[in-house]
């Protein structure tokens, strides 16, 4: 429950990072101007402002409702002179990195990073794995041995290493790019498991009911296989998700995940490294990618006790 | 087997190929600003040549060969812009072409011959037909008749005899007969090249080939052995790039070409001959630098491995014998911690903490010096080198290992041959140590091949936080650098690895567990 309840934090951070840190305020009363959630909308009026200067031009009936922390993930904070990680303060309670970026609204706004790629690239690749397990495991014959050597190769390729690769070599880097790039290469073990089930499920009653009522291929598998072989795929796609943050987080650490204005854990990683480990920049970002991962990891695990009791009693 | 490492040379070839656009105007763009537009031309040319991207990808309808290359230059001749450059090309190829040019110079169109003619007075000084030349009336007739002369001497096994026999004694006579060959030798020389000839016969065949070629890369008795590896190496490289410069393929070779002389093959060659050519950052064979960079991932990776199963067998054994107790609680917690925190931000945070302190070093493996310690000291010094990364790549595998060690032994603990044994009045401790884990242990170490992909992943990250030069951070910079060769041999052979340590699980499962066999059913699905 504990990582359930984690995972719908994670969440509604992520939906509402933009009012946990941002450069606008939620409401402003400015020069006479109403404006409804600057935070989000980021109208062209208000470009050249931030919150801090706002704050200053503000006149007698001016007035606004900030968020929790007044910066933006990419907003630079130079007011304090020179470029330099600072240590938390009253202005940034977690600190700022090199060029005095906020870490708090970064780790706000990267958790919207790591979720999204978490979410789009496991969707992507358990779609993916379902389609060709399915396929593989329901019509046999030679859509599964083609299938089969396909599989295997791809999972002759060690994983990181693979996506480290491909990253590396793309001339940019985006993050929908990487979304495809780990859907792309991790669908295997979804689509061994899927067929595995598969071949379990065809061999049932029901399914033999269903054909003799002259049901057609597509409605067997959608309407009586698929539904009785996802349990697994359930938990290796909740695994999936801590895995494909990692991996975004290990990327961006090496500075080949995401796009550099991204905000990403990995990029207030990747600085820390290059400014000799400040430790608000190193301790922060690592505990948020930390409990995102334990979290997706509860959960996994007691999907798993749910659907495998054997293996029960490892966490009470 | 096979056809898996088919799947994996052509994922690998796609992987190469992947990056977008035109790579050729990206690598030579850099350095082009300056360049003229007709030496940009030639930069781009040759830079095609070196990665084979003149060739088609997976078929080659039209195998390109030396005698249709001379064709055409010869027919670009009379073209006033790229006339000057076919000529150099001309020459550049050298005594190679008279077999194909001298037989029908006589019929060539007007203005073609009047080029052929400038090229070949050029090869003439090369093989030292000059004056000949210059007292003939009719340069024609005087080629027309050279040819008849020597087209005896223009035979590959007559040019086989004379490189070997150069080779082995070095005369100046064999020397002058060689020289009269020209270019006509290098299929040759490079034969000899591939037996590994040794360090005097090196010295005499690249000296020969450089002069023949123009390309200066010589072996000189007396320097080291890498040196005489390294000039082996590039020579080969520069041959499996320019060999169709030199071949004619005839009769059935020109089917074979028709499949080698393709991308792909070149590609395939490279992975099959376990060379991997050249890395393109600093020209050195990569199977030196394999053999310099692995050790060190290789020494890492196996005292990681080593570590994670001392710590997680008797951990795993443990919580199963406390199965629901609070120690096995405990130990599961703190096992699902450890395995959700990356090995990354730990390391990072441990040289925050532990190498700021100065209790241990943070970069490399060695310290200054360390060619001068004493035994006892280079130990000390390497150990504490090696803790902390070594640590960072462990502690996950520990959760894993540890957790497949308690499952094994709870379903080992249940069977009938541990109740006899208890039975029949054997201790506890001795059910526990001898009956059961020794069952247990089986599925436990056959992971022991599955566990290479993870540590490759991780040398990655772990060598380029601790600054240790090994493949990890070699094959990251290499990446970045677009060392495409260093990539694709780190790529397949990680590949080919992991093939083979799922095949040696499938084999130690085999072998330790008579109910599963070799024939018939597959039996884990792979």
């Amino acid at each position: 429950m504990a990582g359930l309840a984690t995972v719908v934090l994670l969440v509604l951070v992520a939906v509402f990072a933009d009012f946990l840190a941002s450069r606008l305020p939620i409401y402003l009363h400015f020069e006479g101007e109403t404006y409804w959630f600057p935070n989000v909308r980021d109208p062209p009026a208000l470009r050249a402002w931030d919150n801090d200067r706002l704050e200053e031009a503000f006149g007698e009936d001016d007035w606004a409702v900030m968020p929790l922390v007044p910066w933006g993930p990419n907003q630079d904070d130079l007011s304090m002179g020179g470029a330099s990680a600072r240590p938390p303060d009253g202005r940034h309670p977690l600190g700022t990195d090199s060029v005095g970026r906020d870490v708090f609204a970064g780790i706000v706004h990267g958790t919207r990073i790591a979720l999204s790629v978490g979410f789009v690239a496991v969707g992507l690749y358990v779609l993916i794995g379902i389609m060709i397990g399915a396929a593989a495991g329901y019509f046999g014959g030679i859509i599964d041995s083609v299938s089969s050597r396909v599989i295997e190769v791809m999972l002759s390729f060690p994983t990181f290493f693979f996506i480290l690769t491909v990253q590396g070599l793309l001339p940019s880097t985006s993050i929908l790019q990487l979304m495809v790039v780990i859907g792309l290469t991790r669908w295997t073990d979804v689509a061994r498991l899927v067929r595995a089930e598969v071949l379990r499920v065809t061999t049932h009653d029901y399914v033999m009911a269903a054909r003799a009522t002259g049901a057609t291929d597509l409605r067997i598998v959608a309407r009586h296989v698929l539904p009785n072989s996802l349990g697994p795929v359930l938990v290796a796609a909740s695994f999936g998700v801590a895995g494909a943050v990692l991996v975004e987080a290990a990327l961006s650490f090496l500075g080949v995940g995401t796009n550099i204005v991204t905000p990403s854990w990995g990029r207030i990683l990747n600085d820390a490294r290059s400014t000799n480990y400040p430790w608000w920049t190193t301790f922060y970002p690592g505990l948020a990618l930390f409990f995102t991962l334990t979290a997706y990891n509860v959960v996994g695990e007691g999907l798993r006790d749910a659907i495998d009791p054997r293996l029960r009693g490892d966490l009470g | 087997m096979i056809p898996t490492f088919f799947g994996i040379t052509i994922v690998t070839f796609v992987l190469m190929h992947l990056p977008p656009g035109d790579p050729v105007a990206a690598q030579v763009g850099e350095g082009g600003m300056r360049a003229s537009a007709a030496a940009n031309a030639e930069l781009i040319e040759e830079y095609r040549r070196a990665h084979f991207l003149d060739l088609p990808l997976f078929v080659n309808t039209r195998p390109d060969d030396m005698p249709k290359q001379v064709q055409r230059l010869v027919e670009r001749l009379p073209d006033p812009e790229r006339g000057s450059w076919a000529a150099r090309q001309l020459v550049l190829r050298g005594g190679i072409i008279l077999p194909v040019l001298l037989p029908k110079l006589a019929r060539l169109p007007e203005e073609q011959r009047a080029g052929a003619l400038a090229v070949l007075s050029r090869i003439a000084e090369r093989i030292g037909a000059t004056e000949d030349l210059e007292q003939a009336a009719d340069p024609t007739a005087f080629w027309t008749g050279y040819w008849e002369l020597h087209r005896i001497d223009f035979r590959p096994a007559n040019a086989d005899r004379l490189v070997r026999r150069y080779a082995r004694r070095g005369s100046p006579a064999v020397l002058a007969e060689l020289r009269t060959l020209d270019s006509f030798i290098v299929p040759s020389v490079v034969d000899a090249l591939g037996r590994d000839p040794a360090g005097g016969e090196l010295d005499r065949l690249s000296t020969l080939i450089s002069l023949v070629t123009g390309r200066e890369v010589v072996y000189r008795v007396g320097e080291p052995e890498s040196r005489r590896r390294e000039t082996i190496a590039d020579w080969k490289e520069w041959w499996f790039k320019h060999e169709s410069d030199y071949a004619t393929f005839r009769g059935p070779a020109r089917f074979v070409a028709m499949a080698t002389e393709t991308r792909y093959f070149k590609w395939a060659s490279r992975i099959g001959s376990l060379s991997f050519g050249l890395s393109s950052r600093d020209q050195r064979p990569i199977a030196d630098k394999l053999r310099e960079k692995a050790p060190v991932t290789l020494l890492v990776a196996s005292l990681s491995v080593f570590f994670a199963y001392l710590f997680a067998i008797p951990l795993g054994v443990f919580s199963a014998v406390r199965r629901g107790r609070l120690a096995d609680r405990a130990i599961a917690v703190v096992l699902f911690v450890a395995a959700s925190m990356p090995g990354f931000w730990v390391g990072m945070n441990l040289i925050r903490t532990i190498g700021r302190a100065g209790w241990l070093p943070i970069r490399g493996l060695t310290s200054a010096g360390y060619e001068e310690m004493s035994l006892w000291g280079k130990a000390i010094d390497l150990t504490s080198h090696l803790a902390m990364p070594v640590f960072c790549l462990t502690y996950v595998s520990i959760a894993a290992l540890s957790r497949y060690q308690r499952v094994a032994m709870l379903e080992v603990v249940r069977q009938d041959y541990i109740r006899t044994a208890r039975a029949k009045g054997v201790a506890p401790r001795g059910v526990i140590w001898k009956h059961a884990m020794r069952n247990a242990l089986l599925p436990v170490v056959t992971l022991l091949g599955l566990q290479l992909p993870f540590l490759l992943g991780g040398s990655v990250i772990i060598e380029q936080l601790f600054s240790i030069n090994g493949m990890g951070l070699e094959t990251f910079e290499a990446i970045l650098y677009r060392d495409y060769n260093w990539t694709m041999a780190v790529v397949t052979l990680s590949a080919v690895l992991t093939m083979a340590g799922v095949l040696v699980a499938d084999i130690l499962y085999a072998l330790v567990d008579p109910r599963i066999g070799f024939g018939g059913r597959r039996s884990r699905g792979r």
